[in-house]
């Protein structure tokens, strides 16, 4: 390979300009010879062997040569007015003239300032904009998808650009090279030019009126350009008339080769989401496993938004076009595909309406009144979080107030703040109060449905109500309106009683509250603020609480937890193993009858038939190990079965068969080997397995599950059964992380639902209640009843608590009513829950801000008298030692006692 | 430049396209060295910078075909060959030499005799 020096390249390039100028009045063709000449030298340079060619070598070489002598023809047309003629047969007189014209001429055939500009710098620009502003993206289409998409275009006016230095400078020696690359060129201009070619029409008049639309013109001027180039290309070597240049077609080919290989995955995912979308179910499972193994996540993101941002791949958009798949159902498939909801994830950089969308949370809140959390909201933070409890260990009572404190930092809009919070099992909102304007709102409590047209009226007018309601069993949503703008923040407080769940008679547990989704962000806040005491000793589950002992007969466990924390947190309380009773006042009629509870040990009925539903989401990967070896404590002679919710419905022990260890065990190992992805369709494994469990009495469903944010398919079958035939099977609903579950709301207010006590591990939890299950298990159970006080006096000693305990008799009762279907007893329900303010699947509790406003909505706040608080452990002491004074008195006096 | 010289130089041009043609006539040639071996001839005068636009104009005329083949140790190599109508004027060009040159001697022999 012969290199050559610069002043060698000037040097030569000098005697070129110098024959062009003399052969510009030849009859010869000025490009040819040229080339010709410098054929010649390369020839002599590799004669002589000349690996690096400098100036001195080109000088002696072309003086060699020697310039270009125009020979006139041997019958040539007489000259118009000759005068004199040189030794060469040409004219002086007009020779000059000629020559610059000719030399005029010879430069405007080679590719000049209009080639480099349309198809160099147009393209360039035009990619670059594009790049930067997604214009064409958000306002049509997205040309440029992938960064392979982007090499290509950048590409074409590269190769142009070559071309055009090659051609200007003579460089023959590339031409095959440049001939492929041309090709190339032209196969991708072309394409995109196809591409263009109905935004064509608009383009021209926007760049005659408007002075802008070059967009869509920029691959068609690169196309002409490339086209352009290739002809001088062409008279690079031969000169005169194009010769033939290698690599146009095979470079086309190359090119549409390309661009079909960077936009595969894009056509795959198009094509995997057109099968998943269809009615068959065996095509719609295959398109899920081809996504899964092949999808592209962000083309099926993308299609989940209103304005997919349709790209390149025509193959893709030729089957969208037939029958396009609607945001609603790629969202559904997004789900299936990934385990997560669309708007869990960033939204694409374009999406939707041609607008910007921040790549990181949402700027918009899609459900702003509405029943479901939706996706985190931009600026909206959880700026304070305080937990504070009290416990009764000996009446198994607990009380936690729940302050938060929102905040936004968004600079143009007021924002709802929305979580879904898991209750302890058995517990009920029996408070919520709004902080306005320093001062306490109490809540109203009322009809469900009452409660949230109250809140969405407010809400619309953009005034201040928060709202809870139940979401599934052991659920609440709070909803909180507005969270100003500009670093505005709103307070609330929600009070939650807790019935403590027994480990045995001497301990029991409290659960905390804790989110299983929100719209909020945590990120920034310390942490929650836990304080709970007791006047028996307390203790955490071994982490950041710390137990304490500040005074005498005053307990207390305190610290910091994190969100996660929060969720796994338990605080273990010490109480009096003889500490059967306990009874209070009924605080809707305090001179009248009085609750009191009663603590039984039962035998555990073990349910004579057990179907295990298992879901088979992502999110069940990590546990599903633990699950499959929990399922070995199953007791033995129980009818079992066992479902996987997978693409389809797996059957890992069916049918229903007599339970034993061998068949535990291999379920297990089946289970074991199952592979969780995506988000999975319980409802219909759900089905199946009700249909296998209720063959008979005593039968449990035990479904468990990740979160469920998304609903596949309506719950209306699934209801009908547990509604026709309440109770049998009883459902088990485990879910093994926090996270939204959409399924689990739908199935609130079923009476079949059981409470499942979790102690933050699954595999503990479920083994657990499968060991419970054993036929020799006993577990305590709190048995409430309101009665009299003259019948109260006659069932012996019981201890007085605080009205807590009544609000956890008036939350059975309404769930006894609401599973009887009646609608008489439904409204009992209601009187009930509202009566003793309680957030029921009936009931909600909503605080508005101004009289006016409940007066509107035809509802009362409570009194602020009577909301519950959290006793102070020296109240309950006064309180026991006023009964003892109490029944002294009576003693002496010798007549009925009565408490006051 | 004297008489002679300027004699040579109109003969020269007169000739040289016949000689290339007629090099050409006998088979298709490899251009480089057709050119060097042009060049090489005694009395021809020429240059390589005087053939190419030559061989090009002659091309244009149609009378001379050219083709480009690849090779391996240098630049593509340029062959040159006569066309139908090359053929056809290089015939005719020969005659009309033959008789002028018949012409011209027999006018020195002529001349001599008197």
């Amino acid at each position: 390979m012969t290199e050559w020096t610069k002043s060698a390249r000037e040097e030569l390039d000098r005697y070129f300009e110098r024959a062009r100028v003399r052969l510009a009045a030849s009859e010869a063709d000025p490009a040819e010879v040229l080339d010709d000449l410098r054929r010649h030298i390369d020839e002599d340079l590799v004669a002589a062997k000349i690996d690096v060619v400098t100036e001195g070598d080109v000088r002696r070489i072309l003086a060699r040569l020697g310039l270009p002598e125009a020979l006139p023809s041997p019958s040539p047309a007489p000259s118009p007015a000759p005068s004199r003629t040189d030794v060469s047969g040409g004219t002086f007189d007009d020779a000059s003239a000629k020559a610059k014209v000719a030399a005029a001429w010879a430069r405007r055939r080679l590719p000049g300032f209009f080639l480099l500009a349309f198809g160099v710098l147009l393209p360039v620009v035009t990619l670059a904009i594009e790049v930067r502003s997604h214009f064409c993206a958000g306002t049509f289409f997205d040309p440029i998808p992938t960064v392979g998409h982007v090499a290509l275009v950048a590409f074409a006016p590269l190769a142009n650009f070559l071309a055009w230095l090659a051609i200007r400078r003579g460089w023959s020696e590339h031409r095959a090279k440049l001939g492929w690359a041309n090709g190339a060129a032209v196969g991708v201009s072309l394409f995109y030019t196809l591409l263009f070619l109905p935004l064509l029409p608009l383009a021209v008049p926007a760049v005659i009126c408007y002075g802008m639309g070059l967009l869509p013109l920029a691959p068609l001027f690169s196309f002409i350009a490339a086209i352009a180039c290739r002809r001088h290309l062409g008279r690079l070597r031969t000169g005169g008339a194009p010769a033939p240049l290698p690599g146009l077609w095979r470079g086309m080919a190359i090119a549409l080769f390309a661009l079909t290989a960077v936009g595969a995955p894009e056509t795959l995912t198009r094509l995997g989401l057109q099968m998943a979308a269809s009615d068959s179910p065996d095509t719609s499972v295959r398109g899920l496993r081809l996504l899964r193994a092949a999808g592209d996540e962000g083309t099926l993101l993308r299609a989940c938004y209103v304005r997919p941002g349709r790209a390149t791949d025509l193959i893709g958009f030729l089957f969208a076009l037939s029958d396009p798949v609607k945001p609603d159902e790629a969202r559904r498939v997004f789900y299936r595909v990934t385990g997560k909801t669309f708007d869990a994830v960033p939204p694409p950089a374009i999406a939707g309406e041609g607008r910007w969308i921040a790549f990181d949370e949402g700027d918009f809140d899609p459900e702003p009144g509405g029943g479901i959390v939706a996706g985190r909201v931009k600026g909206l933070s959880l700026a304070g979080s305080r937990l504070d409890g009290s416990i009764d260990a000996d009446a198994a009572v607990g009380y936690v107030e729940w302050t938060l404190v929102f905040r936004n930092d968004s600079t143009w809009r007021d924002a709802e703040a929305r979580a879904q919070v898991r209750l302890p099992p058995g517990a009920v909102v029996s408070r919520l109060t709004l902080w306005v304007q320093g001062e306490e709102r109490e809540a109203a409590f009322a009809a469900r449905s009452q409660a949230q047209e109250a809140y969405r009226r407010v809400v619309q007018r953009r005034r201040d109500p928060v709202l809870v309601t139940t979401a599934g069993s052991d659920r609440v949503l709070l909803q909180c309106f507005p969270v100003p703008q500009g670093g505005g923040e709103m307070k609330v407080r929600l009070g939650v009683t807790v019935p403590l769940q027994f480990e045995d008679r001497e301990r029991v547990w409290l659960r905390l509250p804790c989110f299983l989704d929100r719209n909020f962000s945590v990120r920034g806040m310390p942490g929650h603020s836990v304080w709970v005491e007791s006047k028996k000793r307390l203790q955490g589950r071994g982490g950041p609480l710390q137990p304490e002992h500040p005074k005498e007969n005053v307990y207390a466990v305190r610290g910091m937890l994190t969100d996660e924390q929060l969720g796994g947190e338990a605080i273990l309380a010490a109480r009096a193993g003889g500490a059967a009773s306990a009874w209070t006042a009924d605080p809707v009629d305090p001179s009248g009858p009085v609750i009191r509870q009663t603590l039984e040990e039962r035998e555990t009925r073990p349910p004579r038939r057990v179907v295990v539903v298992v879901d088979g989401s992502i999110g069940m990967r990590d546990v599903l190990p633990k699950v499959a070896s929990a399922l070995t404590k199953m007791p033995e002679g129980i009818e079992f079965a066992a479902l996987f919710a997978d693409d389809e419905i797996r059957e890992m022990s069916w049918p229903v068969q007599n339970g034993s260890l061998s068949i535990y065990r291999g379920t297990a190992d089946r289970l074991a080997r199952a592979v969780c992805e995506g988000g999975q369709d319980n409802v219909s494994a759900l089905v199946r397995g009700w249909d296998g469990a209720a063959g008979g009495p005593d039968a449990a469903l035990v479904w468990i599950h990740g979160p469920q944010p998304m609903l596949l398919q309506t719950t209306d079958a699934l209801r009908q059964r547990w509604e026709r035939r309440p109770g049998n099977p009883s459902l088990y609903d485990i879910q093994v992380r926090s996270g939204p579950s959409r399924l689990s709301e739908k199935l609130d207010g079923l009476p079949a639902v059981e409470t499942v006590l979790r102690g933050g591990d699954v595999k503990g939890d479920l083994e657990r209640l499968f060991s419970g299950w054993h036929a020799a298990s006993k577990r305590i159970v709190p048995v409430r009843e309101r009665m009299s006080r003259e019948r109260l006096g006659t069932m012996g000693e019981a201890k007085e608590t605080s009205a807590h305990l009544a609000k956890l008799w008036a939350r059975d009762e309404v769930l006894t009513r609401v599973a009887s279907r009646d609608p008489a007893a439904r409204e009992e329900a209601v009187g009930i829950a509202t009566r003793y303010q309680l957030v029921t699947p009936v009931s909600g509790a909503v605080v508005l801000e101004t009289q006016e406003q409940y007066q509107q909505a035809g509802l009362q706040p409570v009194d602020p008298r009577t909301v519950p608080t959290i006793p102070e452990p020296e109240t309950w002491m006064l309180l026991a030692a006023s009964v003892l004074v109490m029944a002294w008195v009576c003693r002496r006096r010798g007549g009925e006692c009565r408490t006051s | 430049m004297d008489a002679f010289d300027n004699w040579t130089v109109q003969l020269r041009k007169g000739v040289l396209e016949l000689c290339i043609l007629n090099a050409l006539e006998e088979k298709e040639r490899y251009g480089y060295e057709f050119v060097k071996t042009l060049v090489d001839i005694p009395g021809l005068g020429v240059t390589e910078g005087t053939l190419y636009p030559l061989l090009s104009r002659l091309r244009l005329q149609g009378l001379v075909l050219t083709r480009l083949e690849e090779s391996p140790e240098g630049p593509a190599r340029k062959y040159y060959s006569l066309t139908r109508e090359g053929r056809k004027a290089v015939a005719t060009m020969n005659a009309h030499l033959e008789s002028l040159v018949k012409g011209c001697r027999a006018l020195r022999a002529k001349g001599g005799k008197s």
